[in-house]
């Protein structure tokens, strides 16, 4: 990593200043906190919107304008959900309530497995790749990055088959089998990157010291490209808990979005339980962010300057 | 050596033919009684369902297994991409006995022989007797092969709000839709609601609409044979004409293009629209909402000769080898698609009370279970009365070409109430994407 892209720029009051140390107006500093602001809203309106779709019932969801700070709220939502006891008839999932939770397990077995197995063998891909180049390795490098655009739909066939025949459809393993084909791509991307960015000296000097190839990639590489592996773990996990198409084909609705896309039948529509049950199905990816969104901004942003 | 039974009263040539007559004759006849326990099939048959009451299903399945009939494995996944995921799975080699479909993807599931023709099974004459004749198209092609048995059907209806029209002056519910139009207008002028239209017209539904409207003004868009023939009916281009008008003069809303049922059914239940056309059972989303108009939203009869569109999705059998097996999942279907083996129509019964979905048998409509399981806002006569000559299926709708010309309609009709295309043009654009589709000649 560049000494730059490290080195901190100066903390001012009154005036903020750039990188480069020059000055910037009030003005333009209230210009660029307002955008910021601005941005911030777009991004987070639709998910305040879910929240608050949530927490109230059906007809104050159709009240004009959106209650955007509802008047008053309720639980029954969540409560629906969990249980089934909606009160109503007009419910198309009532035994989400015994289907969601275990849901949100498998979504996370799911996910933490693939975490596991990406790292690994992506972690040993693109160290190859940043550190033994071979003749070719610029067009395998292309290659994997095409496997990313591939859509799912041409694929999943034979997947189904092959499933069929192991006799795996409908547990987890056919889907940590089949994520690898989008996960195990952006992983290698995301760390033969950040590997590219480290310098060898380190490397170097364990070998003086008489460390082996995988010696030094566990005793000394790993420790320093904990942040980079961070990253991609936390972008596995989330491509992963959010993919829908192989879970549709390959289960039965055995993780989350393909539970969620149920609460559009075409009988009913239920957009508060949905909310809901979309809320409960967030909180697991959005702590894991928050904890590690720092790891995730340092390695995308590795390489960018220097 | 003798039998016991001739040794106990002797099974003289009389009491063989006798005894050899009766068991013929339930051979025959018991398999025609629906949901009759078979136990020919010892082992399990496998269901797969879209997600609209999972437990509901199994609840429903699980009461026709305890009668002595064999176990059912149903599998759930969302109606949001069931069509891929079931043609993947069935391309794969899944073996499904029994399934829900599209009626728009029936007949192609029967070429690609993965659903079976029901011809010659037992009690699926009188099964097809049982229904409408308007529905019967839906199920039987021209060839008079039978391809499928409902899940459930609607019919396409008007909701209107009656304390708005009374206030606007306006005597009845509109039928026509001119009369559609002007009642809009009127509500709009005297400002008593600023968009008084809505409908489901985003563009996957479309196509529904389109049959929707043009049957309303009497037109059939394809004949027998599937050849676009709403093309040469002059009244075509006004059918165009008026559903560009009623969204380019707002009395539709601009957001419609996009709206989901939900938010229409919510639109209506907070009196920010006077009318909204979608299938009948919609009311109920309506009523149960709760809000300051709910209670005013009642429904308008098809008038004079004209038509509404009926719709449903179907059952599909899978093709099954082992005589046994399909003889197992045909009493399942009949189970679930007609009546249960007292002859009533317990699991559409159960649909009528989860949501107010129908059946298209005259039987449905006046079995008292079925009357009181639909709530008391419904005019069931008048739900009757509309599948029975107040609305028709498109027969091509279950060709195989059909979801080709189906997937392009929405298109088509959004440029027309942008006001990108002529009312003529959007004709002959739906007409060139209808031949193109039958052509083969895909998008």
């Amino acid at each position: 990593m560049s000494d730059i892209a490290l080195s901190r720029a100066p903390r001012r009051r009154g005036k903020a200043a750039t990188a480069a140390g020059l000055q910037r107006s009030t003005t333009a500093t209230v210009i660029l906190y307002l955008c910021v602001a601005i941005f911030a809203v777009w991004i987070l309106l639709p998910v305040w919107y879910l929240v608050v779709s949530s927490l109230i019932t059906p007809s104050q969801l159709g009240v004009k304008p959106f209650p955007m700070v509802p008047s008053s709220i309720t639980f029954d939502n969540y409560l629906s959900v969990l249980t089934g006891a909606t009160g109503s008839t007009g419910f198309g999932s009532t035994d989400m309530g015994s289907r969601l939770l275990p849901a949100i397990g498998q979504s996370f077995f799911v996910s933490s497995v693939l975490v596991v197995l990406n790292l690994v063998i992506a972690g040993i891909a693109a160290y190859g790749l940043s550190r033994y180049p071979f003749s070719g390795s610029r067009l395998f490098e292309l290659s994997i990055i095409v496997s990313r655009v591939v859509p799912a739909i041409a694929i999943i066939g034979p997947f189904f088959v092959a499933f069929r025949v192991v006799g795996i459809l409908n547990t987890p393993w056919a889907l940590i089998i089949s994520y690898n084909v989008f996960t195990l791509p952006l992983a290698i991307m995301i760390l033969k990157n950040y590997f590219d960015q480290m310098p060898r000296e380190i490397e170097e000097a364990a070998k003086i010291d008489g460390a082996s190839r995988l010696q030094t990639l566990w005793i000394i590489i790993v420790p320093i490209a904990r942040p980079g592996l961070v990253a991609a773990g936390v972008l596995i996990f989330l491509e992963s808990w959010s993919e829908f198409f192989y879970s549709l084909v390959l289960t039965n609705q055995l993780t989350v979005p393909p539970l969620l896309a149920g609460f559009q039948s075409v009988q009913q529509f239920n957009w508060n339980s949905l909310a809901a049950a979309t809320v409960m199905s967030m909180i697991p990816p959005v702590v894991l962010v928050v904890i590690f969104q720092r790891h995730v901004v340092g390695a995308l942003t590795a390489g960018a300057v220097k | 050596m003798k039998s016991k039974n001739a040794a106990a009263g002797g099974l003289d040539r009389r009491a063989f033919l006798k005894a050899g007559g009766a068991t013929a004759l339930a051979a025959i006849l018991a398999p025609g009684l629906a949901g009759r326990a078979e136990a020919a099939f010892s082992g399990s048959l496998d269901m797969l369902a879209w997600d609209f009451q999972p437990d509901t299903i199994k609840k429903l399945v699980g009461e026709w297994t305890a009668k002595g009939n064999p176990a059912v494995n149903v599998a759930v996944i969302p109606n949001l991409g069931f069509s891929p995921a079931l043609q993947t799975r069935l391309r794969g080699g899944d073996a499904i006995d029994l399934f829900y479909n599209f009626a728009y993807n029936s007949q192609k599931f029967v070429d690609q022989g993965w659903a079976a023709k029901l011809n010659g099974l037992p009690g699926v004459d009188d099964m097809v007797a049982d229904m409408y004749e308007s529905a019967r198209p839906a199920y039987v092609n021209a060839a008079g092969d039978i391809i499928s048995a409902p899940y459930f059907s609607a019919v396409h209806m008007m909701h209107y709000n009656d304390r708005m029209l009374k206030e606007a002056g306006i005597a009845a519910a509109p039928q026509t839709l001119k009369e559609i139009h002007d009642a809009s207008k009127i509500l709009k002028d005297k400002k008593i609601v600023e968009n008084p239209y809505v409908a489901y017209w985003v563009k996957e539904f479309c196509e529904e609409y389109l049959h929707t409207y043009l049957l309303n003004e009497g037109i059939t868009a394809f004949d027998a044979a599937g050849k676009p023939v709403f093309a040469d009916d002059p009244k075509t281009e006004g059918v165009f004409e008026w559903w560009q008008t009623m969204y380019q003069d707002g009395l539709a809303p601009k957001s419609v293009l996009n709206d989901d049922p939900g938010k229409l059914s919510n639109q209506m239940a907070q009196g920010d629209a006077a009318f909204f056309v979608l299938h009948h059972y919609f009311l109920s989303s309506i009523r149960s909402l709760n809000g300051p108009e709910s209670a005013n939203v009642m429904q308008g009869p098809i008038g004079g000769s004209n038509h509404t569109f009926q719709i449903g999705e179907v059952l599909q059998l899978g093709q099954i080898a082992d005589e046994e097996r399909r003889n197992a999942a045909w009493d399942l279907m009949k189970f679930y698609g007609w009546k249960d083996s007292a002859g009533k129509f317990t699991v559409f019964n159960q649909w009528a009370k989860a949501a107010g979905l129908a059946a298209p048998y005259p039987g449905f409509f006046t079995d008292p279970d079925v009357i009181a399981a639909f709530p008391d806002y419904f005019d069931l006569p008048m739900i009757s009365k509309t599948f029975e000559t107040g609305s028709k299926v498109v027969p091509a709708r279950t060709l195989p070409w059909y979801p080709d010309f189906q997937a392009k309609v929405g298109d088509v009709v959004h440029a027309l109430l942008l006001g990108q295309a002529t009312p003529k043009k959007t004709v002959e654009d739906l007409t060139a994407a209808a031949n193109s589709a039958q052509k083969g000649r895909s998008l």
